[in-house]
């Protein structure tokens, strides 16, 4: 076998013994990486509202013994009330910040025979009380202040598409003409998607766009992260 | 040329035996996209309709599966490595973040993440172990890269080096 910069057939043999070796681990990382992203992405809402001064404190379900146990929840299935959450008070304001919530859309009306809600994986909003919420039960759209999406991968333009169609459900006014050259940040963070890789060349210049329309939204990603 | 293209495929798929799908997935994607970096299609046409003899154009196809393949290896160590050391990285700022907020640690499915545990560090541990598969030379080109497309570029230079 010809090697041009490396022992090619080393690293082969190598490699296929390494998977063999390191398979359980392999396995176990493969199944949690996803999952430590979105953890991630939800730490790093609480730090972005701590670093804009608001005071942030974690509410925990309680186990069977009546302890308080940290419980993120990483399925669109299951009660709000089971999973922790923050608090976050600034001026006389409150809200929470939570994760993986079901939230109704801007144009849906109660009366209407299908539900249509999303379930976003982060949520901002205002301080109300959830604890009788079932999984399938979502929060009106006038409690919503905020959201996020997490993907643990790279973005291509349809992605960044499909979120932009995620807003229009949510919270439209975000898409209008907002961050003109009076516009500055208001105390909630802006609408994002948070992706762990990079973002492939037509998503760059979807970003692009964006950025020309003046959405109230944002785009993170390997280059231009959250913090 | 479909049969080279087969037993290239299975050289790939001994290594990834044992590998976990997302793994094997990701690998086969990043395969195909070293390929068609490298030698794209018009290219591939532009050389063989130089060369009559079946033979030769067979030996030419080897070393272009060759020179792909190495660069393919080496792709895919680098962004295998990528993704161990962010997830740990990721991982370590998570739990940092939320002790601040007294919180000591967090479960994912039945794994326990607190301080810098082996389960918090566990992305670093598995990158630790990849990097030693490699030798001398191409650890140095991993720790020199940041992007794919310099480690694709090393290789165009060797592609040029036979093709001009």
């Amino acid at each position: 076998m010809v090697n041009y910069l490396f022992n090619q057939e080393e690293a082969r043999n190598k490699l296929k013994e390494y998977f063999k070796k390191e398979k359980a681990e392999l396995d176990s990382f493969g199944l949690y990486v996803n999952q430590t992203f979105e953890a991630h992405t939800f730490a790093n809402s609480l730090k972005w509202y701590k670093e804009h001064g608001w005071n942030v404190d974690i509410k925990n379900p309680k186990d069977k013994k009546g302890k308080d146990i940290f419980k993120l929840k990483f399925s669109t299935r299951g009660a709000p009330s089971n999973y922790s959450y923050a608090v976050c008070k600034k001026l006389g304001e409150t809200c929470q910040i939570r994760h993986q919530l079901r939230v109704s859309t801007r144009a849906y009306k109660k009366t209407k025979k299908f539900r249509a809600n999303i379930c976003c994986d982060i949520v901002v909003l205002n301080d109300i009380n959830l604890d009788f919420y079932s999984t399938d039960d979502a929060v009106e759209n006038s409690e919503l202040i905020s959201f996020g999406e997490v993907k643990h991968m790279s973005a291509y333009a349809e992605l960044i598409a499909g979120f932009i169609g995620m807003v229009h459900e949510l919270q439209p006014n975000r898409l209008k003409r907002v961050r003109i050259k009076k516009w500055s940040i208001s105390g909630h963070i802006p609408p994002f998607l948070n992706v762990s890789g990079l973002l492939w060349i037509t998503a760059r210049g979807i970003k692009e766009t964006i950025k020309r329309r003046k959405y109230d939204i944002d785009i993170y990603s390997y280059e231009d992260s959250m913090l | 040329m479909i049969g080279l293209l087969l037993i290239n495929n299975m050289i790939f798929s001994k290594i990834l035996k044992n590998a976990p799908r997302y793994l094997s997935i990701r690998f086969n994607s990043l395969n195909s996209y070293v390929w068609e970096s490298l030698f794209p299609e018009n290219f591939r046409r532009r050389v063989f309709s130089k060369i009559k003899d079946k033979e030769k154009r067979r030996k030419e196809y080897k070393k272009m599966r060759s020179i792909s393949e190495e660069a393919s290896i080496l792709v895919f160590i680098f962004v295998l490595r990528k993704i161990f050391i962010e997830s740990s990285k990721a991982t370590k700022e998570t739990v940092d973040m939320l002790k601040e907020l007294n919180v000591n640690g967090f479960y994912l499915g039945k794994r326990y993440y607190e301080e810098r545990n082996k389960n918090v560090i566990a992305g670093d541990e598995l990158a630790k172990k990849l990097f030693l598969l490699l030798d001398a030379r191409a650890k140095k080109i991993i720790l020199n890269t940041d992007q794919i497309y310099e480690i694709l570029d090393r290789y165009q230079k060797i592609k040029n080096e036979f093709y001009g």
